[in-house]
C-alpha cells in the first residue's frame, strides 16, 4: 500500500513538473510573446538551457545556485530574520529528506556505522526537526502579526506551514511511541536475538524498561539488580551497537514522558502504525503536490536566479517570452515586496489588493493565461497606482524583475483596451457623462471638507475670470490650437448654478495642473483647484464603480 | 544645534533620477547636515486626483514615521513637500479625517499629532542653515558668472498659506541661494508656473506645451542654465527639454561650487 501511494504520488509530481513547464511555453505575458510560435519557444526553453551548460556560463550558473540556492544570500539582503527563518525550514528539511527519509538509498553508503537508532544520527534527526518547526512557527507568527503579511496570506501560505509541521510533528509522535512500543521490542527480539530463552528475554526486557523506556504490559520487577546485569550483558551482545539510549532523541524522549501513563492502552490500539502512516501519507501528498503549490518555488526560483546571473544576452524573443513565465513562477508569495511596496497604504484606504505586488503577480499570471476581464479591471487600476519606485524589484528574494513585469503588464492591458479615467474621460462629453453620474449613488468621502457641494463655495464669484487669465493650462492650450473646453471660470459657473453633473467631465477639470495659479489670485478667495481635485476625485469614484468603457 | 532630519527621497528619485538623490546628501554632509533615512512609503501626490482620503493617509502615515523619530522632514522633492504640506493642513482643520486617519495608523502601532515640520531642501537650506553658512562653505564659486534661471516648482509656492514656503508669485529664496555659487541670477516672468509634469499622463502634448512656454521664456530672458529643485520639474526638462538649455539641480549646482568637482 505504501509503495503503490508512493508510486503515485511520484507519477503525480512528475506529471505536475512537465504541466508547469508547458506552461511556460504556453502562457503569453505580452503580445510580443504571444507573436512566437509555441514550437520555438519549446527550443529555445532548451536552447538556451543547454547554452549556457556548456559555455563558461556553467561556473556563474554554479556560483549562482551556492549563494543564493543554498546560502540564500538574496533573502538575507531582503531581510535577516526571514532569511534565518527559512534557512531552518528548508535546511532542516532538505537534510531529514536526505538522511532521514532516503536513508537506505543515501546515509548507509555515506555516513559512518549509520542506524538511525544510534548516535549521533538520533540526537541529529531531532535537532532538525527542532530547526524545521521552529522556523514554521516564525513564519506563521509573521504572517499573522506583521499588518502587510496577515493582509496577503491566504490558504495556500497556510496550508504548506501546516503541511511541513505536520510531517514533522507526527515523526516525532513516531518515534515516541516506537520508543514505549512493546510490539516494537517484540520484533527486534524475534528478528535479532539468536536465543529464545525465555530468561533471558526477561531479563532483556526488565533492561529495555528500565533504560529505554520501554512499556511492557505485563509488570516487570526492576529492583532486581541481578536481572537488570543479565539484562545487560544481553543488550551488550546483541541490542548495543545499533542502539543508544532514547534520552538522545530529546523531542521524542520528552514526549514519551507524556505518554507513559497511558502506554498500554496506546500499545493496545497500535497507534504508532497509524502514526507512520499518516507520516508517510503527508509526505507523499506533499510530493505530489509540490508543482501545483507554491512549493514549486524550488524549482523555478533557482531557475530564475540563474536566468538573471547569465550574462548571455537573451536576444531570442522566444527565450524572453519563456523567461516572463518563469520568474512569475518564481513567487514564493512572501510578501517581501508588499512590505516594502510604497503605495501599500493606499491598498488600505481603496482596498484593491492588485495595488500590492505580490498579488499582482498572480493576476498577471492569469492575465498571461487570458482571464477574466473584471480582474483585468482590477489589476489595471491597482496597477496603475504604482509609482515605479523599484522597491518591490530590490526586494524580491527570489530576484523577480517585479518593475518590468508591471510596465509590460501596463502596456498590455492598454493594448486590451483598458484606458485610465482620465483618458476614458475625453471619450465623452460632460454632457454624456452626465447620465451615468446621476445613475449612481456613491459613498461620500470620509471627511468633512467637501466643498463643491457646498453653495457657499462659489456665492462670491464674480466670474471677473482673472482665473481663466492666469491659468497656465487654458494659455499652452490655445497657443497650441485645441482651446480647452470650458474655462475654470465657466466651470466654477456650472457649478455655481447646480450643474456639477456636468462639471465632471470637462476637459478643464482633467488637464487642470494642480499649480493653484487660479485660487492663488482670485479676489473672490474661490478655492478653484481644490474644487477640481474633489471633482477628479468623484468622478474617479463613479467611474470606478462600473466597468470602464460603458456609460 | 546640529540639523538633523529624515530624508524623505520620494518615488521618484532612485529610478528616475539617483542623481538628484545623490547629490542631495552629498551636500547635507557637506553642510554637516545630518539625516536618517525611514521606511516611508509614497507621499500620496500621485494618487491625490483620485482618492484624497488615500492621499492623505499616505502623507500621513509617512509624517508618522517621522514623529516617532522626533524628526522634521526634509525632501528635495516640491510635489512630495507640497502633498505633505497640504495633507497635515486638512488633517489639522479636519477632525473626522484625523480620527480616521489615527485608526487606521494603530493598526501598525502608529499615531499622527502634527507637530513636526515638513522642510524642502531649499527652505531648509535658507532658513536652517542660512545664506552666510553656505556662503562660508563655498570654495570654488563660478568665476565664469552664469545666468541662472531658478525654475521654483509650483507645488511649493501655492497655496501660499498652506505652503508657508515663500512669496507665491514673487519668490527669492531659490535665487539668493544660487548667488551664494558666485553665479547671477535672472528675473523670468514663467518661474513659478508650473512646468507640466502633472499632466504628462493625462495630456502629454498639453505637458509638452506647458515645459516649451517656459523655457522659451528663460531662454529669452537671458539665462545661460535653468536650476530646478523638484524631482518632477527635473524629469520634466529632461523628457521635454531636448538640450536647448543645460538643467541642473540645486544640489549638484551647489556641490559644484563647493567641492569644484562636477
Amino acid at each position: 500500500m505504501l509503495k503503490y501511494s508512493f508510486y503515485v504520488s511520484f507519477v503525480i509530481f512528475i506529471a505536475g513538473l512537465i504541466f508547469r513547464m508547458v506552461q511556460w511555453i504556453r502562457f503569453d505575458l505580452d503580445s510580443t510573446s504571444a507573436e512566437q510560435s509555441k514550437v520555438k519557444r519549446f527550443l529555445a526553453l532548451w536552447g538556451s538551457l543547454w547554452n549556457h551548460m556548456i559555455s563558461a556560463q556553467a561556473v556563474i550558473m554554479l556560483k549562482t545556485l551556492f549563494w543564493d540556492g543554498l546560502l540564500q544570500a538574496k533573502i538575507l539582503q531582503s531581510s535577516p530574520l526571514r532569511w534565518l527563518t527559512h534557512m531552518f525550514i528548508f535546511w532542516g528539511f532538505i537534510l531529514l529528506l536526505l538522511f532521514h527519509a532516503l536513508d537506505d538509498q543515501i546515509s548507509v553508503w555515506v555516513l559512518p556505522n549509520y542506524a538511525s537508532t544510534i548516535n549521533p544520527y538520533l540526537f541529529l534527526r531531532n535537532i532538525c526537526g527542532v530547526i524545521v518547526l521552529v522556523g514554521v512557527a516564525i513564519a506563521f507568527y509573521r504572517r499573522r502579526h506583521q499588518l502587510i503579511a496577515r493582509h496577503i496570506s491566504n490558504w495556500m501560505d497556510y496550508s504548506v506551514l501546516g503541511l511541513i509541521a505536520g510531517i514533522i510533528v507526527t515523526g516525532f509522535l513516531v518515534e515516541a511511541l516506537q520508543i514505549i512500543s512493546e510490539r516494537q521490542f517484540d520484533y527486534m527480539v524475534s528478528d535479532y536475538m539468536i536465543t529464545d530463552d525465555d530468561a533471558e528475554i526477561t531479563a532483556l526486557r526488565a533492561y529495555w524498561a528500565k533504560y529505554y523506556a520501554v512499556s511492557f504490559s505485563q509488570p516487570i520487577d526492576l529492583s532486581n539488580s541481578q536481572l537488570l546485569e543479565t539484562g545487560y550483558s544481553i543488550h551488550l551482545d546483541s541490542c548495543a551497537s545499533c542502539h543508544s539510549q532514547p534520552q538522545y532523541a530529546f523531542v521524542s524522549y520528552n514526549i514519551v514522558q507524556l505518554f507513559t501513563p497511558f502506554a498500554s492502552v496506546l500499545n493496545a490500539m497500535n497507534l504508532e502504525s497509524i502514526l507512520l502512516m499518516i507520516h508517510y501519507m503527508l509526505c507523499f501528498i506533499g510530493l505530489a503536490w509540490l508543482p501545483f503549490s507554491k512549493m514549486f518555488h524550488l524549482v523555478s526560483t533557482p531557475l530564475n536566479y540563474c536566468m538573471n546571473a547569465s550574462s548571455q544576452e537573451s536576444t531570442h524573443m522566444a527565450a524572453t517570452a519563456n523567461a516572463n513565465i518563469i520568474s512569475l513562477d518564481a513567487c514564493t508569495h512572501c510578501g517581501a515586496c508588499s512590505e516594502n511596496c510604497s503605495v501599500a497604504p493606499i491598498c488600505q484606504v481603496i482596498g484593491n489588493d492588485c495595488i500590492l505586488p505580490s498579488e499582482k503577480v498572480s493576476a498577471v499570471l492569469s492575465m498571461a493565461r487570458g482571464k477574466h476581464p473584471i480582474a483585468l479591471e482590477n489589476l489595471f487600476r491597482g496597477n496603475a497606482i504604482c509609482t515605479e519606485c523599484n522597491q518591490c524589484t530590490l526586494n524580491c528574494p527570489s530576484g523577480i524583475p517585479l518593475l518590468d513585469i508591471w510596465k509590460t503588464a501596463k502596456q498590455e492591458l492598454q493594448s486590451k483596451g483598458l484606458c485610465p479615467a482620465e483618458s476614458l474621460i475625453h471619450q465623452h462629453t460632460a454632457f454624456e457623462w452626465a447620465g451615468l453620474w446621476q445613475s449612481q449613488n456613491i459613498r461620500p468621502p470620509a471627511f468633512q471638507s467637501v466643498i463643491s457641494d457646498d453653495p457657499s463655495t462659489y456665492e462670491a464669484c464674480v466670474q471677473c475670470s482673472i482665473c481663466t487669465q492666469v491659468c497656465p493650462v487654458v494659455a499652452a492650450a490655445s497657443s497650441s490650437g485645441n482651446p480647452i473646453d470650458l474655462t475654470p471660470q465657466q466651470v466654477m459657473n456650472l457649478l455655481r448654478i447646480g450643474l456639477k453633473d456636468k462639471a465632471l467631465g470637462t476637459q478643464m477639470v482633467w488637464t487642470c495642473a494642480t499649480c493653484y495659479m487660479c485660487q492663488e489670485n482670485c479676489p473672490q478667495h474661490i478655492p478653484v483647484a481644490d474644487v477640481f481635485y474633489e471633482l477628479r476625485n468623484m468622478a474617479h469614484a463613479h467611474i470606478n464603480l462600473k466597468p470602464t468603457g460603458e456609460i | 544645534m546640529q540639523l538633523k532630519y529624515s530624508y524623505f527621497p520620494g518615488c521618484k528619485i532612485s529610478g528616475h533620477l539617483p542623481e538628484y538623490g545623490k547629490s542631495t546628501l552629498s551636500l547635507m554632509t557637506s553642510l554637516n547636515i545630518h539625516w536618517i533615512s525611514l521606511p516611508f512609503n509614497c507621499c500620496g501626490y500621485p494618487i491625490r486626483h483620485q482618492n484624497m482620503e488615500a492621499s492623505v493617509f499616505s502623507a500621513a502615515r509617512n509624517i508618522a514615521l517621522s514623529e516617532h523619530a522626533h524628526l522634521d522632514i526634509m525632501t528635495p522633492c516640491k510635489c512630495c513637500f507640497g502633498n505633505l504640506k497640504h495633507s497635515q493642513h486638512l488633517l489639522k482643520n479636519d477632525p473626522i479625517l484625523f480620527k480616521s486617519v489615527n485608526e487606521r495608523l494603530k493598526q501598525e502601532g502608529l499615531t499622527y499629532s502634527g507637530n513636526i515640520e515638513i522642510k524642502h531642501l531649499l527652505s531648509l537650506l535658507y532658513h536652517d542653515v542660512g545664506l552666510d553658512q553656505i556662503k562660508d562653505n563655498i570654495r570654488h564659486p563660478f568665476e565664469s558668472k552664469p545666468v541662472v534661471a531658478a525654475s521654483y516648482g509650483c507645488h511649493a509656492l501655492r497655496p501660499a498659506k498652506i505652503m508657508n514656503f515663500d512669496h507665491p508669485f514673487d519668490p527669492t529664496i531659490f535665487e539668493k541661494i544660487i548667488e551664494t555659487t558666485g553665479a547671477e541670477t535672472v528675473f523670468w516672468p514663467k518661474r513659478s508656473e508650473c512646468c507640466g509634469q502633472p499632466v504628462f499622463d493625462r495630456n502629454p502634448s498639453l505637458s509638452r506645451a506647458l515645459l516649451q512656454s517656459k523655457l522659451s521664456d528663460a531662454i529669452q530672458s537671458g539665462a545661460d542654465m535653468i536650476c530646478t529643485a523638484c524631482t518632477y520639474c527635473q524629469i520634466q526638462y529632461d523628457a521635454f527639454g531636448e538640450k536647448q538649455l543645460p538643467v541642473v539641480v540645486i544640489s549638484q549646482l551647489l556641490n559644484q561650487a563647493l567641492t569644484g568637482r562636477k
